[in-house]
């Protein structure tokens, strides 16, 4: 009996060094945490070239990722390529605007920060826009951007801040810079040279 | 014409062998409903397949991801991108190395042990035994222990990758003095769960079906004689190695080729 109860607590401790370790492969090796998939809104941009941006690539602000792209296909009417992301709200948060789509003002005319889900502060008398608008002004930027000379490629976005308008989850961003292609830089480095030469 | 004859003989026997080999396979997974009710059975199966091999699967999982981290320092420095090194032993542990090195210990530790146990069954008469007592010897003896080296062997490999990872990065972080951060959040961000993690465990699922399959059927159709066993017990390391590594081709090809 004694003899069983030894082989049943070392069959368990193994098993459960087994799962442990398969975990530990999940989560920490590997990214599945970063896998935290239905949440998040959608934005869409339009490039000319892609490069090699692949489904899943990073979408970055100032260089922190904020969500992942989702999709990328060809537009069959203008032959350009648009790229789906998912921005996690959490790291670029959703807000409140007016009815015109704008920053709201409080009484002193500076703008206001209000995350979705609140409603406007108490005494302040604005008409808040039903749904929920992303921070980024309407003439926000795409580019397709490389690590290092070599590296993968991501999306950089830029806010804009022109406009005073803002993009709502789902809309496109229509500045866009497409990625640019190392032989083409090469190639009309070499033929401005021979420009000058002559 | 004598000698053609011989040689197709021969080819008769290997087919008869792989036919064997398919019924065989079927009768132990028949046998695998009744196991069900006697639990115990799988669980000291357990004990001496899995955790018996739990020693050679630590030690060489350290080794293995310490000289992938030296070897892989060696080569990288040259292009100044000693940080991928935690991607480099992930990598290579995770999708290859771990479920195949795994497998083949697995072979060398626990199959031949299982041939050896079998086949000495079956020239002491054990099994015929059985036979005469209306026990199904297959049931009674092989399933079990087939279901233990089915569940033994991902759980052997995920053990052996995370060693592994942990042997390369004592390595390269205190010893070669590559940036911890980096080592570890370079690998986060390149290693996928499902392309690369669940590939792996993918690929040593199937090596342990096929492992302890053919250490079973090994022991089970051995001459029974200790001459018989012994050639049985080679031929399962031999077989079983060899078909690890054409599956891992196999799989390979299915899952990263273009």
């Amino acid at each position: 009996m004694g003899q069983n109860r030894t082989v049943e607590i070392l069959v368990g401790l193994f098993m459960g060094l087994g799962i442990v370790a398969l975990l530990v492969l999940a989560f920490y090796v590997g990214n599945l945490s970063s896998y935290n998939n239905d949440t998040g809104y959608h934005l869409e941009a339009r490039f000319d070239e892609i490069g090699g941006l692949k489904v899943r690539a990073p979408v970055t602000m100032a260089g922190v990722q904020i969500g992942r792209v989702t999709a990328v296909y060809l537009d069959n009417l203008e032959y350009r390529a648009i790229v789906e992301m998912k921005i996690d709200p959490e790291k670029l948060s959703l807000q409140r605007v007016t009815e015109t789509g704008e920053q709201p003002l409080n009484q002193d005319g500076d703008p206001m920060l209000i995350p979705c889900g609140e409603g406007a502060p108490a005494g302040s008398e604005i008409a808040l826009f039903p749904e929920c608008a992303t921070v980024l002004y309407e003439d926000a930027a795409a580019s397709i951007l490389t690590a290092g000379m070599l590296g993968e490629q991501y999306i950089g976005l830029e806010p804009g801040g022109g406009a005073m308008v803002f993009l709502l989850p789902g809309d496109e961003i229509r500045m866009t810079q497409s990625s640019i292609a190392l032989e083409q830089v090469i190639g009309q480095f070499l033929f401005n040279q021979v420009d000058k030469e002559n | 014409m004598e000698r053609i004859q011989q040689l197709l003989l021969q080819l008769f026997s290997v087919f008869r062998r792989l036919g064997r080999g398919q019924l065989f396979l079927l009768h132990l997974l028949g046998g695998m409903a009744s196991l069900i009710t006697r639990p115990g059975l799988v669980v000291r199966q357990l004990y001496s397949v899995g955790v018996h091999s739990l020693v050679i699967i630590v030690v060489s999982g350290i080794f293995v991801g310490m000289v992938l981290g030296l070897q892989g320092y060696n080569t990288l420095v040259d292009f100044g991108a000693e940080e991928s090194l935690g991607v480099l032993v992930a990598l290579s542990l995770v999708r290859e190395l771990g479920p195949v090195v795994a497998a083949l210990l697995y072979a060398g530790r626990a199959g031949s042990a299982l041939t050896a146990e079998i086949g000495l069954m079956k020239a002491t008469e054990q099994l015929s035994g059985m036979e005469m007592m209306a026990v199904d010897p297959v049931r009674r003896i092989v399933s079990p222990r087939f279901l233990a080296g089915f569940i033994s062997m991902p759980l052997l490999a995920a053990i052996f990758t995370v060693l592994g990872v942990f042997g390369g990065y004592f390595v390269a972080v205190p010893l070669l003095g590559v940036d911890d951060g980096a080592f570890w959040s370079q690998m986060q961000a390149r290693v996928d769960f499902y392309d690369d993690i669940l590939n792996g465990i993918i690929k040593s699922v199937v090596f342990g079906f096929v492992v302890t399959w053919i250490a079973l059927f090994e022991g089970y159709d051995a001459t029974p004689t200790s001459e018989g066993v012994s050639r049985a017990t080679t031929r399962t390391v031999v077989h079983a190695s060899l078909a690890v590594l054409g599956f891992d081709f196999i799989l390979t090809a299915l899952m990263f080729g273009a």
